[in-house]
């Protein structure tokens, strides 16, 4: 046999193990019946079936809305895992949900209802280099420091004429509820524990299907820092409960009561 | 007679007991309508006392109904003149009484879990404590409850505290709080623990600092179920470890035995706005507690035991709380156990406990 022939044998040989590669990831990707579960969890509401135990959903999951099924990434285990997106209605009032898609709520006038979905204004509009400043009305919410003030550019995560769309560094395009793709092209740790686990957090329950938010639910993506704010200072006893010899000790930010109960930190 | 040949059965008979629960027996279905208990229905006779011989009778049951039977003779006396006593005031008496002398959570039958459920369910509607449902479910097979705490993560913004407190039903007078978290310089050891700030009350995070958080870490060798001296705290199958407040007697050997002050004490009766008051209560966990016991953080056993996650875990706004079975070998906790560096607290001690810190 010719050289020429071992060379079409391999290539042949390495095509067909890697479609059947690709087959099994995409057969592993969603465990059946789970997008239905979610599906469910949505509209009503209430935890399917799958979410053994749990009989409503926990507060800050009221107004859940699920976007996006997790696709050739892998939890602990080898698991897939669902990411989902809050709604209007949720506790996040950052981001609204218009069809099947989320938007920042950034997008918006103080006071003003929702401009509407990004295609609205720039459909097709050809936005190169454009650059987001103080004096913009329309985006004066956005804050774009991320990745650094210098270098942000809205068409480096943004598709170019319809901006509701984000575009990978490989040109892979993809909607805002999968935006952990785009954050995991540089914070591959911080990704790599939320796909695990170890950042981010299981909701809904500690067992059955595991159910995460995705990064741009809590991490602003044009300010991703957490912002300081005051820490919880300690219950609120409403006055009519307030005894006399309890009126003392009650009121200082987050005692617990350590000092008095053994005199330890 | 001799003292060697007085029975028990005597001493109830020269108490009275017979007569006494004949009429209770008599009263008991409408203590409250009767009016004269001995009147109408056939005298104060002694055929009542039989019934009370054929009940299998414990020492804790006879004292019981000693008691009882007093009390509600005396009731019923106060029926004939009547007194301040509703009727919804004598029911919760009834119902304490009985609560008193019922036994520890670990020794009750099915029957008498389901008994004292039930009592303490209509004792905190009639303290004005809503409709409060009170679960025993046992430990869930297969599972044993491991935590991990990222203090990398933490920004110490006290969310679990505050989801605690309400989850958990914690006395609001005294503040009362299972969860600590410490506020430590960066650099400084983990010894730092004994220096840490957990009281600070300034916008968080603040610059050159991390935050490290506390909160009962269920050891796996406890030494604070072995010292108590009543057998009022244990260890459950899942890795929970569990005060029954009925059984404690508040002595706070517990307490002097924990190493990581995990434990608290309720110098009076928690006090929870009653609009505020968490309805799905566990009897091992966040159902109302009393004056003079010992508490402590139960991993949200009324929670966990559901398939749901910690109050502390569900809040945090982070993400730095990590929660799952130790028992399942593609559990987060495991991943975490299993990649990231982790360390206890106090290790030298020997307590295995489980919760560990890790960081990024």
């Amino acid at each position: 046999m010719t050289r020429r022939s071992y060379a079409i044998i391999g290539t042949v040989w390495v095509a067909a193990a890697a479609i059947a590669v690709f087959g099994t990831l995409q057969r592993r990707a969603v465990a059946p019946g789970t997008l239905d579960a979610l599906e469910s969890l949505d509209a009503r509401g209430r935890a399917p079936a799958s979410f053994e135990g749990t009989d409503s959903l926990p507060s800050a999951l009221q107004g859940v809305s699920v976007e996006a099924v997790h696709d050739g990434w892998e939890g602990p285990g080898g698991r897939p895992f669902l990411v989902v997106s809050r709604t209007a209605e949720g506790s996040n009032p950052r981001v609204r949900t218009i069809g099947r898609e989320t938007y920042p709520l950034t997008l918006r006038l103080d006071g003003a209802p929702v401009v509407g979905d990004c295609a609205s204004c720039h459909e097709g509009q050809q936005s190169a280099g454009a650059r987001l400043d103080a004096a913009d009305a329309i985006h004066q919410n956005i804050q774009p420091v991320h990745p650094s003030r210098a270098e942000t550019e809205c068409a480096g995560c943004h598709v170019e004429g319809r901006v509701d769309r984000l575009r990978g560094d490989r040109g892979q395009e993809t909607t805002f509820t999968h935006a952990y793709e785009l954050c995991a092209q540089c914070h591959f740790n911080p990704v790599e524990s939320w796909a695990k686990g170890a950042h981010g957090k299981r909701l809904v329950a500690w067992r059955g299907d595991r159910v995460v938010f995705g990064c741009a639910e809590c991490h602003d993506p044009h300010r991703p820092a957490t912002e300081p704010r005051a820490p919880y200072a300690g219950p609120s006893l409403p006055e009519s409960l307030h005894s006399e010899e309890h009126g003392d000790s009650h009121g200082e930010a987050g005692t617990t009561g350590a000092a008095e109960h053994g005199g330890r930190p | 007679m001799t003292r060697r040949d007085l029975t028990f059965d005597d001493v109830l008979k020269a108490a009275g007991a017979y007569e006494i629960q004949d009429r209770l027996e008599r009263l008991s279905p409408e203590p409250a309508s009767t009016g004269c208990g001995c009147g109408s229905s056939g005298g104060c006779g002694s055929s009542g006392g039989q019934t009370l011989l054929d009940k299998p009778l414990d020492r804790r049951r006879a004292i019981g109904t000693l008691f009882g039977a007093l009390a509600v003779t005396t009731q019923a006396m106060g029926a004939c003149a009547p007194g301040p006593d509703s009727a919804e005031e004598r029911e919760a008496k009834r119902l304490a009484q009985e609560e008193y002398f019922k036994g520890n959570y670990r020794v009750m039958t099915e029957a008498e879990r389901a008994d004292t459920v039930r009592r303490l369910e209509r004792l905190a509607e009639l303290r004005g404590q809503g409709d409060v449902s009170i679960r025993t479910d046992q430990a869930v097979p297969g599972a044993l409850y491991g935590y991990a705490f990222n203090i990398s993560k933490c920004e110490g913004f006290r969310n679990c505290v505050d989801a605690c407190i309400h989850e958990n039903n914690l006395d609001r007078a005294s503040d009362q709080q299972y969860i600590r978290i410490f506020e430590i310089e960066e650099g400084s050891s983990i010894d730092a623990l004994d220096h840490g700030d957990a009281t600070y009350g300034h916008s968080v995070p603040a610059e050159g600092h991390f935050y490290l958080g506390t909160q009962c870490f269920q050891c796996a060798n406890p030494p604070c179920v072995y010292v108590c001296p009543v057998q009022a705290t244990w260890q459950e199958p899942d890795g929970i470890v569990v005060v029954d407040y009925d059984w404690c007697i508040g002595c706070r050997y517990c307490m002097a035995a924990c190493p990581y002050w995990a434990r608290r004490f309720n110098w009076d009766e928690p006090t929870v706005p009653a609009e505020e008051v968490n309805p799905r209560q566990h009897y091992l966990g966040n159902r109302a507690r009393k004056s003079g016991v010992v508490e402590k953080c139960t991993f949200c056993i009324q929670r966990t035991r559901e398939g749901r996650q910690p109050a502390c875990a569900e809040a945090c706004p982070t993400g730095a709380r990590v929660f799952g079975n130790l028992l399942d070998p593609d559990s987060e906790i495991r991943w975490v156990l299993e990649n990231k560096q982790v360390f206890r607290l106090k290790e030298d001690l020997g307590t295995e406990p489980r919760f560990w810190y890790f960081m990024d």
